[in-house]
């Protein structure tokens, strides 16, 4: 059992995690990490998500320096100066240097991104009426408690957002930047931007009811991306500053202001994650001369070496690539404000320096092994310093996905050894970033299926399962007025959680191009429904949201028509209102290493907000609950028009008193398991409403509505265009918003009470309906055509023992094939048994470093919220496949 | 002045609450007292500089008087010193 060694007013401090029953534990795959990453992920595992000062105090400072200067200028000066201020901190048995911040996990707040948070008080008194908006979704938003988590104040350390540490004296430093920033950040511009609009009131209340969780665009705008290497893999950094003063004497007299900036801004910011790496070659030099034995020393002269040779230079090795890989994937998250950098298909891009160190013998399989568990621990480290709100949304998550599979661009199978040396280490190190993902094509050998299944069985959650064939559709539609080549669609891969993104083949190599956006989120679908039958009034908030609909909901028709109207001006009002908010981004917040790497800025002159990226039709809009909303449909369908069981009226009624059960809030219970019924009155028209028809069980009378609703939201996405003139695209992924928007809702038709988590993803039954097996469950989920969706995505509990084995395993892989097959995009599992994490949620100290799938990403099941662990436990468990 | 780890030159930074002691390779409490430890050596940081001046109401802010020629620079006590740093008295 844990045993606390310190503790300071409460919060422990101490890294001792219990052992928990073998018999609940026990893996079919399970493998240990070599020593060197084992020390690192237990380093890890007792580090607190801590803040830093750093990088915000010396951005600031170089900003205000540096006023009246060209924007791009004046931005890139502060990354320059903020990069080069960083303090290099190399634990000990580190093999890829670099982090964030000084701390092993830590982050940094960028106000001049999103300030409010830190100032939330301040903001309360300034913006009244959004803040109360915003209020609400942090109430109703629920922060684990365990793991790295500081969810309390202790000692010198103060608690923000119930989840990072920052010392005292460093938090009067950010506050004063915070307040400089204040109504100027791009939060602030956004908000104070949006009241042009003129149904900003409206928005207010939308965002009040919480219709839509839109914390994130007020927040983080890019991510959801993949990283382009290529450029300093090919020609290094300095090939890189050449290039842009080539461009610069080439273009200075066109007349092309603008590219002139950002050529020399990105010289400027080159130049400051040049100084970065040299100051951690400096400290890794002098952690050598202070080496306690021989190995250590020369480990670190060679770090060092390495570290001065690619702050230059092309990499020659394996290792200088990988480590120059991470060196840019980093500087990029400490650039923008981002959720959802992922390193692609990095197995691609590494494997001609990874085959030619193994044909000249300068590495083994062993060492691969180890530097790519290394690598897993620091992807893992990443932090972003959020709101409340947004961490809830996020689940605390940053969605680094590595993707393996696939084709290559001349259509053959692009499964290589060192992608199975990279499941290898997923297996041996299990940790939820970078979080694997398998591109599912016929091509691809059994045995590369296999492996990957094996992966599965440990339990980790990943890898998750696409559809090669059907994202390459997604990209050659979608990105084909941008002249999309079909090698790039071949080379597309996924950035975050599934989101496709078409490849951008640089000198033949896997590279990334195209622009990012978090896009305009969440639609909060059963809550839409929800307005419906109250006439657009919220009666959680008592607001009256929507004009009423004054339609009388006598037939079915009816309904549909309310709903479609609400769901209609939803999508439209949020779409504009994230045009002209997230437009403010556009104004100083720019990325600007980001866009020199990005395929093809440099060669343009324009950075990635000016179009410069190769691929620009990215802005997404996403949705949640789709599920409970079609099985509510279904449910008014049969009970109320069909079999007349019971009247609108009275439905309203029995949904009003939560089916006369207590509500989520006082059980603390966020499933509809153990739920306590306070009053039998309504318990029949509960009965009727649990027994229509369900989602998930092949059933067209539900699949049918659940395709219609689907659509017609596809529909409403597009019809608006984003700052680019390009349409919006529909996205389904519920990330952790499942949790909080169902709080938002009162009790819905198909039975689920108030407050009770929605469905997860966009295609999971909601947990415990889905009867007729996992075939059944593809069968509905196939109803639509995935192809149509920037992601789709569907999670299956399995239990251990259902794919034991060779037998078990090809039971899976036909599950999958069959799913593919049918025009499934994506597809997970949840190879647990559900007995553990009933253990683990009421022992959470002896499941330190148990991991589960969410929704499209894995985490630690000590730092996911209540209502997101009862979701888990209660989706179906599935003992056959 | 009372000496605690974080203050320590051989303090190499952990997360917010601990830290790694060099002289003595283990982890350490950041705001462990350190009035007794011989390895203690003071950090370069803005607060022990002899130009720092704190902020008037202010614990952790103040600026740097380095320069009379230019206006006051806003730093805090925490900040890693510039190649100016002279410990104060």
């Amino acid at each position: 059992m844990a045993v606390e060694k310190e503790k300071l007013s409460g919060m422990r401090l101490s890294f001792q995690y219990g052992t928990p029953p073998a018999e609940l534990t026990q893996r079919e795959i399970k493998r240990e990490p070599t020593l060197r990453a084992k020390k690192l992920l237990d380093d890890y595992y007792e580090a607190k998500v801590s803040l830093d000062t750093e990088f915000p105090y010396w951005y600031t400072k170089t900003w205000r320096e540096n006023e009246g200067q060209n924007p791009i200028i004046r931005r890139s000066l502060a990354l320059k100066s903020a990069y080069e201020h960083l303090t290099p901190m190399i634990p000990s048995q580190e093999l890829l240097a670099m982090q964030k911040t000084r701390f092993v996990r830590g982050s940094f707040m960028m106000p001049w991104t999103a300030n409010r948070f830190a100032l939330s008080d301040e903001e309360h008194m300034a913006h009244e009426a959004e803040a109360a908006s915003l209020k609400s979704l942090e109430e109703i938003t629920v922060i684990a408690e365990g793991g790295g988590n500081v969810t309390e104040s202790a000692g010198n350390v103060l608690s923000i957002s119930k989840r990072f540490g920052i010392r005292k004296e460093d938090y009067a430093a950010l506050i004063e930047d915070c307040r400089y920033w204040k109504n100027k950040s791009s939060e602030d511009m956004g908000f104070m931007w949006g009241a042009m609009h003129p149904k900003y009131d409206e928005y207010l209340n939308i965002k009040k009811a919480v219709l839509v969780h839109v914390d994130l665009e007020t927040s983080i705008r890019h991510g959801r991306n993949v990283v382009n290497y290529q450029y300093p893999l090919q020609i290094g950094f300095n090939g890189m500053i050449q290039e842009c003063k080539d461009k610069i004497d080439a273009n200075l007299n066109e007349g092309c202001v603008d590219k002139i900036a950002f050529w020399k801004g990105a010289i400027n910011v080159i130049e400051g994650v040049k100084t970065w790496i040299k100051n951690y070659a400096k400290e890794a030099k002098r952690l050598a001369g202070i080496a306690k034995d021989n190995k250590a020393q020369q480990e670190l002269l060679e770090m060092s070496e390495r570290l001065e040779w690619i702050s230059e230079n092309p990499p020659r090795t394996f290792m200088e690539a990988l480590q120059l890989c991470w060196t840019c994937h980093i500087a990029v998250t400490n650039e923008i404000q981002g959720s959802g950098f992922s390193p692609g298909r990095l197995g691609q891009v590494l494997y001609p320096f990874w085959k030619k160190d193994m044909e000249e013998g300068r590495i083994t399989r062993e060492q691969t092994i180890e530097a790519l568990e290394c690598m897993r621990v620091k992807f893992t480290g990443i932090d972003l310093a959020m709101a409340v709100g947004t961490i809830g949304l996020l689940a605390g998550s940053t969605f680094n996905n590595l993707c393996v599979g696939g084709v290559k661009p001349d259509g053959t199978s692009a499964e290589n050894e060192l992608e199975e040396l990279i499941i290898e280490s997923a297996i041996s190190c299990a940790t939820p970033q970078p979080t694997l993902t398998v591109l599912y094509d016929g091509k691809l050998s059994d045995k590369f299926i296999h492996k990957a299944i094996e992966c599965n069985k440990t339990g980790t959650g990943y890898p998750a399962w696409v559809n090669n064939r059907i994202a390459m559709e997604y990209c050659l539609r979608n990105f084909r007025d941008e002249g999309i080549t079909l090698e790039d669609a071949r080379a597309w891969t996924i950035g975050g959680c599934l989101e496709i993104q078409p490849g951008a083949l640089v000198n033949g190599e896997f590279g990334a191009g195209s622009y990012s956006s978090t896009g305009a989120s969440f639609i909060n679908a059963p809550k839409v429904l929800e307005l419906v039958l109250f006439d657009g009034y919220d009666r959680r908030t008592k607001t009256q949201v929507f004009p009423p609909h004054g339609l009388e909901l006598k037939t079915f028709e009816e309904v549909m028509t309310a709903w479609q109207k609400y769901m209609h001006e939803l999508v439209v009002v949020l779409e504009e209102m994230y045009n002209i908010r997230a437009s403010a981004f556009l104004e100083h917040d720019n990325p600007m290493f980001y866009s020199a790497l990005m395929a093809d800025c440099l060669e343009t002159g324009l950075h990635m907000d000016k179009g410069g990226s190769r691929y620009n039709k990215c802005m997404t809009t996403w949705i949640t609950g789709q599920v409970n909303l079609a099985n509510s449909l279904a449910s008014i369908k049969k009970n109320v028009f069909d079999d007349k069981n019971f009247t609108m009226d009275e439905l309203k009624d029995t949904l009003i008193n939560n089916f006369g059960y207590e509500s989520a809030l006082e059980t603390g219970k966020f499933s509809m398991v153990e739920q306590i019924r306070e009053d039998d009155k309504f318990a029949k028209i509960h009965a009727q409403c649990v027994a229509a028809p369900k989602y998930g069980n092949d059933d067209p009378y539900v699949d049918e509505i659940y395709k219609q609703v689907v659509e017609d939201w596809r529909d409403y996405v597009s019809e608006v265009k984003d700052f680019f003139g390009r349409s919006y695209v529909p996205c389904q992924l519920s990330v952790a918003t499942h949790g909080p928007l169902g709080q938002a809702c009162l009790a819905s038709a198909d039975g689920r009470l108030a407050g009770l988590t929605l469905a997860d993803g966009a295609q999971s039954p909601y947990p415990g309906t889905d009867l007729n097996g996992p075939y059944a469950v593809l069968n509905s989920a196939t109803v639509i055509d995935h192809s149509d969706y920037q992601n789709t995505q569907l999670n299956m509990k399995i239990h251990p023992s259902a794919i034991k084995g060779l037998t078990g395993a090809e039971k899976l892989k036909e599950l999958i094939k069959a799913y593919m097959d049918k025009g499934g995009y994506h597809i997970q599992f949840n190879i647990v048994d559900t007995k553990m994490l009933k253990d683990a949620q009421a022992n959470p100290q002896n499941y330190r470093d148990l991991m589960v799938r969410v929704a499209g990403f894995t985490q630690y099941w000590v730092e996911l919220s209540k209502p997101i662990q009862d979701e888990i436990i209660a989706r179906t468990e599935y003992e056959e496949v | 002045m009372a000496k605690y780890c974080k203050d320590c030159k051989n303090c190499a930074t952990f997360d917010v609450f601990k830290g790694n002691c060099e002289a003595l390779g283990k982890r350490v409490i950041l705001d462990t007292p350190m009035d007794d430890c011989s390895d203690y050596q003071q950090k370069e940081k803005c607060g022990f500089c002899k130009y720092y001046a704190m902020k008037p109401k202010e614990e952790f802010l103040g600026v740097c008087r380095k320069d009379s020629d230019v206006p006051d620079v806003d730093v805090y006590a925490e900040l890693v010193a510039c190649n100016d740093f002279v410990p104060s008295a």
